[in-house]
């Protein structure tokens, strides 16, 4: 797992959803994406359920905090050096 | 759609020159259609049209990652990018739709192009989400009170 330095606390199961989205993204070859976008949306759907919110809102709020996650973070780039 | 690869901000952003697999697949065209038959000459066109526009695909999303989620965009390069993005969508929507024809050589693909266009259209949605950081922030304190990666306002 990645080493994730946030200068504030973050609830583990919104760390999980943002991970999830981001295996999603991350994904190459198209093999997987399909599985990987259900997994995301169905821990989005089970957590807005718990909160009664609308999973809509949920999703947009983790899209949008997505980015900021990952400058947050302290790894580099997962792209291979070019030749 | 076609007239859209010249302009520049495409020509820019989408290098159909560079990628081990672009090359690899023109080698292998040159090698092995020779003396083929027509049906397997198609068949193998098809696939490897597919494979490289996959391919494509995924160094767009590379460099995606690199330059627009991993560090903030300036609002042109992220104006450049959302329109390369639907191009992109557009092209990937067109192969699906070929290869959805029951007669198409490329029909295993499908697959594969539909996990493509959902990332390429997840991408779209991430970049053009209306909500703002504030509110994301305030729905995200509100969801999960142990935490949510943003400063506190008590």
């Amino acid at each position: 797992m990645l080493s994730w330095r946030l200068p504030f606390p973050m609830d583990p199961e919104l760390e999980a959803l943002l991970e999830s989205y981001d295996v999603f993204l991350e994904a190459r070859g198209g093999s997987n994406e399909g599985q990987l976008f259900a997994a995301y949306h169905s821990r989005i759907a089970d957590a807005a359920a718990a909160r009664r919110l609308a999973p809509e809102t949920l999703d947009a709020a983790v899209r949008k905090k997505y980015p900021r996650w990952i400058r947050a973070s302290d790894h580099p780039s997962s792209l291979p050096p070019k030749a | 759609m076609l007239a859209q690869w010249g302009r520049p901000v495409l020509r820019a952003r989408l290098d159909f020159s560079v990628g081990s697999g672009h090359r690899s697949i023109v080698n292998g065209i040159a090698t092995s259609l020779e003396g083929s038959p027509p049906g397997l000459t198609s068949e193998k066109t098809g696939q490897e049209l597919v494979c490289y526009w996959l391919d494509r695909c995924d160094d767009f999303m590379d460099q995606q990652r690199k330059h627009l989620i991993e560090r903030e965009p300036s609002p042109r390069e992220l104006a450049e990018h959302v329109d390369t993005l639907k191009f992109m969508i557009r092209v990937t929507l067109s192969l699906q739709a070929l290869v959805a024809d029951p007669d198409s050589p490329a029909r295993r693909f499908a697959r594969q192009i539909s996990g493509k266009l959902l990332q390429l259209q997840a991408s779209l949605d991430l970049l053009l989400n209306p909500m703002t950081d504030a509110d994301a922030d305030a729905v995200l304190a509100a969801a999960f009170p142990n935490g949510s990666g943003a400063r506190s306002l008590a």
